[in-house]
């Protein structure tokens, strides 16, 4: 038989009708929904440091600024930077205390575990693909890091991690402050990280200096509300979170200088209010010497003193009707040397303080006194 | 969020993986132009055989024994679907989720055995679907549990079928898979078109199967796909079509070349856009 008189056979005969139909829901009634979404289940996995990132604008800074660039652009991985970390502690007190604690923490994984898991999200890393960047755990990724690289292992740790959906700043500075008490300048930071996260600017990979990005907060109008928000998460008072935000004026390399030796804000509120030329000069004073906030404003009205040896500078005479009236005349100058958006924003903390310590009509009386004084003389010239 | 369309058939050799590769690369290729995840695809390769195909389409190796794509389906919770993506050599936005041939022959073993074995794929992928504008999922040629998962999975089932006697007749068993899953899991889950692939329309009987196609399935038989040299030789190249005969000036207007494999591929890929909502 020749093939064309072969019989054929059609290949849509099995095929019903019905299975015809594209249209879902014909037939029988589907016997479940469609699939709920996952309920919140903990999202736990475990990831080598090299799978992860710490974020950028965390306010409390770890890795010391001459490593941040190398590292974040990706020149060097985070064990090549723990390594310099570890090099570098030999020659600075400030990062050897910091990486104490930190191979402390490393060490304690192999007696205790990682007791919490690092929080974060996957997202595209600088080559493309993803990689687990830190929301909270930073303090661990480098204390593993650390002991890797100081005992020369040759597999890498592995951390255990919880993947969040949404990774939120307030989360991150709760944890923050759970872990240890910040310096001045990383609450300064946490700060500025709220309020410019509840403002809804997020920060910009673009960004140089992560200084920059924190100190956007002070150009910015705050709307009502806001502080309300943030003093929860904060555990501070209005005025205080304000006077902390004032030490972001300070160049990037002093905020550096004086986070990693961590000096108080009180100390800092002195400096600021020394002339700008003045500042380099007071803080690396305060550091050697460990100076007070008194014994700056002392060290500030004389500006070429040398450091004494004694660590301490020459007291002047105590006489207290000029310790006063010296202390009012350098408010006004700062204040003077302010644009006015920071002018009513100091009068504005310096009227919470008086009222906040029960200062208000003693205060009242006295600037009374003096405002009539000085029209007396105005008058009189 | 994603839209994730499974490329399904049931008989092997239709076009499945070369489909799936082609549709990724052209989406990818048309998409390059927007930021964030709207410029975004991701690969996903189900199939135990395929893996080879798939991945080193991408400039990709093989992954070895112990794979990935197996822990998503079998780890309870599973790990980040995002940790097991690979971004393409040859397509920045473009990501793959590689499979290798024993982890996902030992994970089809398993699946039967756990809990909520047909939903795996969907939960595994879902947290990673924002970061996606398109989720294309390639599947083996048997039904079994990577095949349901990968329909569960799914918003739309693009179905290749090979316009021979053979091709057609796979249909049926699909059908009846693909109704099972609406009916138990995927109430919404659609058919976006079948696909007629490895075409030779000087065959009468290719004819006669795309005039049956199209009575028996209205507005749902997408542009054929000719048997053409180029996507055979793409693939032992290791390339898409796309980047394996590129036009001269590439841009996402224009991502097809005189190449009639990239040309018919173009016409997919414009289709899926359009009927989504993403049509640029």
């Amino acid at each position: 038989m020749s093939p064309q008189n072969k019989k054929r056979f059609n290949a849509f005969d099995d095929l019903s009708q019905e299975a015809a139909s594209p249209i879902p829901g014909t037939g029988a009634a589907p016997l479940a929904p469609a699939l709920s979404p996952i309920a919140a289940v903990e999202r736990i996995e475990r990831l080598a440091p090299s799978q992860m990132l710490p974020d950028r604008f965390q306010p409390r800074r770890l890795l010391p600024p001459s490593l941040r660039v190398d590292f974040f652009s990706g020149k060097i991985d985070c064990y090549q930077a723990a390594a310099a970390w570890l090099d570098m502690a030999r020659s600075d007190p400030a990062i050897k205390a910091e990486v104490e604690r930190l191979v402390a923490m490393g060490e304690s994984f192999d007696e205790h575990g990682q007791i919490k898991p690092i929080t974060g999200a996957w997202k595209e890393g600088p080559n493309g693909n993803y990689i687990f960047q830190i929301e909270t755990g930073e303090r661990r990724f480098w204390a593993a890091c650390l002991k890797r690289v100081k005992n020369h292992s040759a597999a890498e740790p592995l951390l255990r991690v919880e993947v969040v959906d949404n990774p939120t700043r307030q989360r991150q500075v709760l944890e923050n402050r759970h872990a240890e008490p910040p310096s001045a300048v990383e609450q300064a930071c946490e700060i500025s990280a709220l309020i410019l996260s509840e403002m809804g600017m997020p920060a910009e990979e673009t960004v140089q200096d992560e200084y920059e990005y924190f100190r956007r907060v002070r150009s910015q109008r705050m709307p009502t509300g806001l502080w309300e928000k943030i003093t929860p998460v904060m555990q501070l008072t209005r005025p205080r979170m304000v006077q902390l935000l004032n030490i972001l004026q300070l160049p990037s390399p002093l905020l550096d200088l004086t986070d990693r030796y961590r000096l108080s804000e009180r100390v800092l509120r002195e400096i600021l209010s020394a002339p700008e030329r003045q500042w380099e000069r007071l803080i690396q004073v305060s550091i050697q010497s460990q100076l007070t906030s008194d014994e700056i404003s002392v060290v500030s009205g004389s500006p070429e003193q040398p450091v004494p040896s004694t660590g301490k500078p020459p007291a002047s005479p105590r006489d207290p009707g000029r310790e006063a009236s010296r202390s009012l005349l350098k408010f006004i100058r700062s204040i003077n040397r302010l644009d006015p958006v920071d002018q009513s924003q100091a009068l504005d903390l310096l009227a919470d303080e008086v009222v906040f310590l029960g200062q208000a009509q003693e205060t009242l009386t006295r600037l009374d006194e003096l405002s009539r004084l000085i029209k007396a003389r105005i008058k009189k010239s | 969020m994603a839209v994730t369309i499974t490329i399904a058939n049931e008989k092997g050799g239709v076009g499945k993986t070369t489909t799936a590769v082609n549709l990724a690369a052209g989406l990818s290729l048309k998409l390059s132009g927007r930021s964030g995840a709207a410029g975004k695809v991701l690969l996903v390769d189900m199939d135990p055989q395929g893996h080879a195909l798939l991945a080193t389409a991408f400039g990709l190796k093989p992954t070895p024994g112990g794979g990935n794509l197996s822990s998503l389906l079998l780890e309870s919770p599973p790990p980040s679907a995002l940790r097991m993506t690979q971004r393409s050599q040859y397509h920045p936005n473009l990501y793959v989720i590689p499979s290798s041939h024993p982890a996902m022959v030992e994970a089809a073993h398993l699946l039967p055995t756990l809990m909520a074995n047909e939903t795996r794929l969907s939960r595994a992928l879902a947290p990673a679907a924002k970061e996606f504008a398109y989720i294309i999922i390639d599947t083996p040629p048997t039904t079994g549990h990577l095949l349901v998962n990968a329909l569960v999975a799914a918003d739309l089932v693009l179905i290749p079928v090979e316009t021979s006697y053979l091709g057609v007749s796979g249909l049926m068993e699909l059908q009846r898979t693909i109704d099972q899953v609406r009916v138990h899991f995927r109430p919404d889950l659609k058919t976006f078109g079948y696909l007629p692939t490895l075409c030779e329309e000087q065959r009468s009987e290719a004819q006669e199967i795309l005039a049956e196609l199209r009575t028996r399935f209205p507005g749902q038989v997408l542009a054929p796909i000719h048997k053409a040299s180029d996507l055979a030789y793409a693939h032992s190249s290791h390339m898409d079509v796309f980047s394996f005969r590129p036009p001269r000036h590439k841009s996402p207007e224009q991502i097809w070349s005189s190449s009639r494999g990239t040309q018919e591929y173009a016409v997919l890929v414009d289709t899926v856009l359009e009927r989504t909502g993403s049509g640029v």
